[in-house]
């Protein structure tokens, strides 16, 4: 006879312990390239990233960094892009580019048993992609229409408008290509800034995955290494976020009106801070509890109990050079005056009261799970060091940030509250039809 | 990659899957049940997925479901479709017991409260406006669904008909669902990770074993009738461009040619090197974006394809070069085939890099019937052969069997 299961205690719970980042080799090619090797994972495939400072932060025309991006895999001398899409698919392989605000990645992932093969794709598309004037204007009319449909919709115009309101229109942090600007862009100015930006000798690499390290490296030297520098007329710029500083728009309410939508896109937010202040890992435990996931003070009071939304949201997004908080929901029409209520209300709660040692608890176990959660493929490691690298920060870096987390108490919380969450300092966002503003 | 697992069946029939993976830290958890949108009444759409979300509004002894996961540094969701309803939660490796504690409680009743539902009705409805009434095509799937299905219950997507259906539901109803679904015999307990297999069902015996066994009474769906004429249904809305919706016949998930039919979709839209890609989008331009689906569904379902219209060009135009297409495809060379036979097999590899997919994928293949598909059914698609998807085309993508909505700009 079994005893009566007690259901109504918990089991017992146990603290979360750091599980630190594999071994990371560090090598540097012969021509320079930096390159980092971490052999990790259990299935024998590959990621091999090349990462670039590149991106709005880096562009004359506005959109550039990212239409060059789109059409870095479009064609090269040798390929056109149907066989380059050909060739990586008879691997089972692919390339992908990321372009964002200042740090831009060409990935290549694919089965260890193709590297050698498959590296030669990747270094053609950065080395060569020549940018074929056909698939320029397909690729900018169909980015035309496609901007054309997202304005139609209130998450994309209340994002782009809160942008501008914390950082300025303009700021590389807020900027967002209209139609207009793609007449500006040309397959000539795609070239000049492939070659300029994504030139391998400029790049950071990062290959993860499951591999021989020796072997792997004499492969890297041999595709990557003998690369020479581009041509040195081609001169990078600063980072254009060192030159325009953030001009936040003063604090108050700005609305977007879209007649004849059934929701209304709330997005309010604050300036903050970048990567590398010291605020940076105690916030993040900050936003967590006020609304960074889902048993956040936000999401209980605004969809738990009001039904509102269907989610409500913060973030707490830190950059090289500046970084914001924000809060996103998207809410019924006759919601949307309540809901702005309900968010002052909750931040200033954060700043009046002491959070209670449990709440707090629940919202550090869940971000810490998240941290040591976030670590399990090769690819989210070689990310979380492309990261890391990006802000010349040393691996020891996440280490400290998740001991800081374990040991913030609900005093300093406070005190981060009051500092960096004014609910008196939103810029507020809304894009709609809202009933009662 | 061969992902070994032990499957056992409790006394009270849940099927209970465990794998081991000692090189990761964490657990994934699933639970399946297999119930869906097509198991509702035509006139209480979208209570399956409502459903959902009331399990996680607290449990006959556990009032409050996500905290306990947050509490232990997990993370959870859940998902619904047309046929399954299916739970996943990751969490480290040593808090495995929290999870089947919280599964196990939830399976064995509900707290079932006005409030809650109440709340979870308007989330829901705010979900409905978010995804398919406040964007911009948004409500195109909500159109097709009824004009290629017209008796099977597939007829209506999984949020549902319309809101009105999810702001009338009861508490009663949802008792009723309950009771009648949510049952040990009628789930699958999934458990991976890095975990003892002794001791995972060590724990699923102690938690989920004394949970009663339910008489599960499911509707029997209808049989949709074979379709005799093309379909055409055309709405005009305030939006930029033309788009074309079609949808044909599909094979059931577990009928012996879905693998080919999906093969199908895979070479028309699968890839940037994909034959209907590369003719709309890139040659001749007639359309700025173009995909196919298979929708997989456990009673023979449907295929779709859908594209965006390019400015300036007509909605017959594009006709003509799908059409074109589809009949160009009789012709494909066996390369093709194997080009995409390749990034199928490293797809699957990929696919399997974390806990959690692996647990949901035998967690779905096991609701199927048959979970070692997660270890064959890359080999399905490797070993298929031109005539075999040829012959799956001409069966399923006839004319005779299309259902069109013409989404119609009126600016354009």
């Amino acid at each position: 006879m079994s005893r009566r299961l007690d259901r109504t205690t918990p089991p017992p719970a146990a603290p979360l312990a750091y599980i630190p980042l594999p071994h990371v080799q560090q090598h540097t090619l012969s021509n320079g390239i930096p390159a980092y090797l971490v052999r990790y994972g259990t299935q024998e495939v590959v990621e091999c990233q090349l990462a670039f400072p590149a991106g709005n932060c880096y562009e004359t025309h506005v959109g550039l960094a990212a239409f060059t991006g789109k059409l870095l895999t479009e064609g090269t001398p040798s390929r056109t892009s149907l066989q380059l899409a050909q060739q990586l698919d008879d691997f089972g392989a692919s390339i992908s580019v990321d372009t964002g605000y200042e740090l831009s990645t060409v990935t290549l992932s694919t089965l260890e048993r193709h590297l050698p093969l498959t590296l030669n794709l990747l270094k053609d598309v950065v080395l060569n992609a020549h940018m074929p004037e056909e698939e320029f204007v397909t690729e900018r009319e169909r980015t035309r229409q496609r901007l054309r449909v997202e304005a139609l919709k209130t998450p994309y115009q209340a994002r782009i408008l809160l942008g501008e309101k914390l950082f300025g229109a303009g700021h590389p942090y807020a900027t967002h290509p209209k139609e207009a600007d793609l007449d500006a862009l040309s397959a000539e100015l795609c070239r000049i800034y492939a070659r300029t930006y994504f030139h391998p000798t400029r790049a950071t690499l990062i290959v993860a995955g499951l591999f021989d390290v020796d072997d792997t490296l004499r492969l890297l030297e041999s595709k990557l290494g003998s690369i020479a520098p581009p041509d040195a007329a081609l001169v990078p710029m600063a980072s254009r976020a060192v030159a325009v500083q953030p001009v936040a728009a003063a604090p108050g309410t700005y609305m977007h009106p879209m007649p004849g939508n059934v929701q209304s896109s709330v997005r309010v937010g604050l300036p903050g801070l970048p990567r590398r202040h010291e605020s940076y890992h105690p916030m993040r435990l900050v936003n967590t509890l006020l609304g960074g996931f889902f048993g956040s003070r936000l999401m209980k009071n605004i969809r738990e109990e009001k039904g509102y939304t269907y989610g409500i949201y913060s973030q707490w997004q830190c950059l090289q050079h500046a970084g914001s908080f924000s809060i996103s929901a998207d809410v019924g029409n006759e919601f949307v005056a309540d809901t702005l209520v309900q968010i002052r209300l909750e931040m200033q709660r954060l700043r009046e009261e002491r959070v209670p040692d449990e709440e707090l608890d629940v919202a550090r176990n869940y971000l810490l799970g998240r941290i040591v959660s976030q670590q399990e493929t090769p690819f989210q490691v070689a990310d979380l060091l492309k990261m890391l690298l990006h802000y010349g920060l040393p691996t020891e870096e996440l280490a400290t940030g998740f001991a800081r987390i374990q040991h913030i108490g609900p005093d300093e919380v406070q005190a981060l509250a009051q500092q960096y969450l004014d609910p008196d300092a939103l810029r507020v966002v809304v894009a709609g039809e809202p009933e009662g503003l | 990659m061969h992902i070994h697992f032990t499957s056992y069946v409790l006394d009270n029939g849940l099927r209970v899957l465990i794998h081991e993976d000692p090189t990761v830290s964490k657990v994934a958890v699933d639970v399946l049940y297999r119930v869906g949108s097509a198991d509702e009444s035509p006139t209480r759409t979208g209570l399956a997925h409502l459903f959902e979300h009331l399990m996680f509004s607290g449990s006959k002894h556990v009032p409050d479901y996500d905290t306990h996961v947050q509490r232990v540094g997990g993370e959870n969701n859940a998902f619904t479709n047309s046929d399954i309803t299916n739970y996943y939660i990751t969490l480290p490796g040593n808090q495995l017991e929290t999870a089947l504690w919280l599964e196990s409680d939830r399976m064995l009743e509900l707290d079932f409260s006005e409030q809650n539902l109440a709340v979870q009705r308007s989330v829901v409805i705010e979900e409905f406006k978010q995804r398919y009434l406040n964007q911009p095509y948004g409500d195109a799937y909500l159109l097709l669904r009824p004009l290629r299905f017209r008796f099977h219950s597939y007829n209506w997507m999984t949020i549902g008909k319309d809101p009105g259906h999810v702001a009338n539901a009861s508490l009663d109803e949802i008792k009723e669902f309950f009771y009648r679904f949510y049952a040990p015999n009628n789930a699958t307990l999934v458990i991976a990770g890095g975990i003892k297999a002794a001791e995972a069902i060590r724990l699923a015996e102690k938690w989920f074993g004394s949970l009663p066994r339910r008489d599960v009474k499911r509707p029997r769906r209808l049989t949709e009738p074979a379709q005799q004429e093309a379909r055409t249904l055309t709405v005009e809305k305030d939006v930029p461009f033309h788009a074309v919706y079609k949808a044909w016949h599909a094979p059931a998930r577990m009928a012996p040619d879905y693998v080919a039919s999906d093969m199908v979709t895979d070479l028309l839209t699968g890839s940037k090197s994909g034959l209907l890609y590369q003719r709309m989008v890139k040659d001749t331009k007639v359309a700025t974006s173009v995909s196919a689906f298979s929708w997989g569904l456990y009673d023979p379902g449907m295929i779709s394809i859908e594209g965006r219209v390019a400015k300036g060009r007509t909605v017959e135009e594009y006709e003509q070069v799908l059409a074109d297409t589809l009949e160009e495809f009789d012709h494909m060379k066996p390369e093709e085939l194997e080009r995409m036979q390749n990034k199928i097999e490293s797809m699957d590899v990929f696919e399997k890099t974390t806990v959690l997919n692996r647990a949901m994928s035998l967690a779905i293949y096991d609701g199927l019937g048959d979970a070692n598909l997660i270890n064959t059914q890359a080999d399905a698609y490797r070993t298929l052969t031109m005539q075999q998807v040829l012959a799956a085309k001409q069966q399923y993508l006839r004319p005779e069997h299309c259902s069109t909505l013409y989404y119609l700009s009126t600016q354009a």
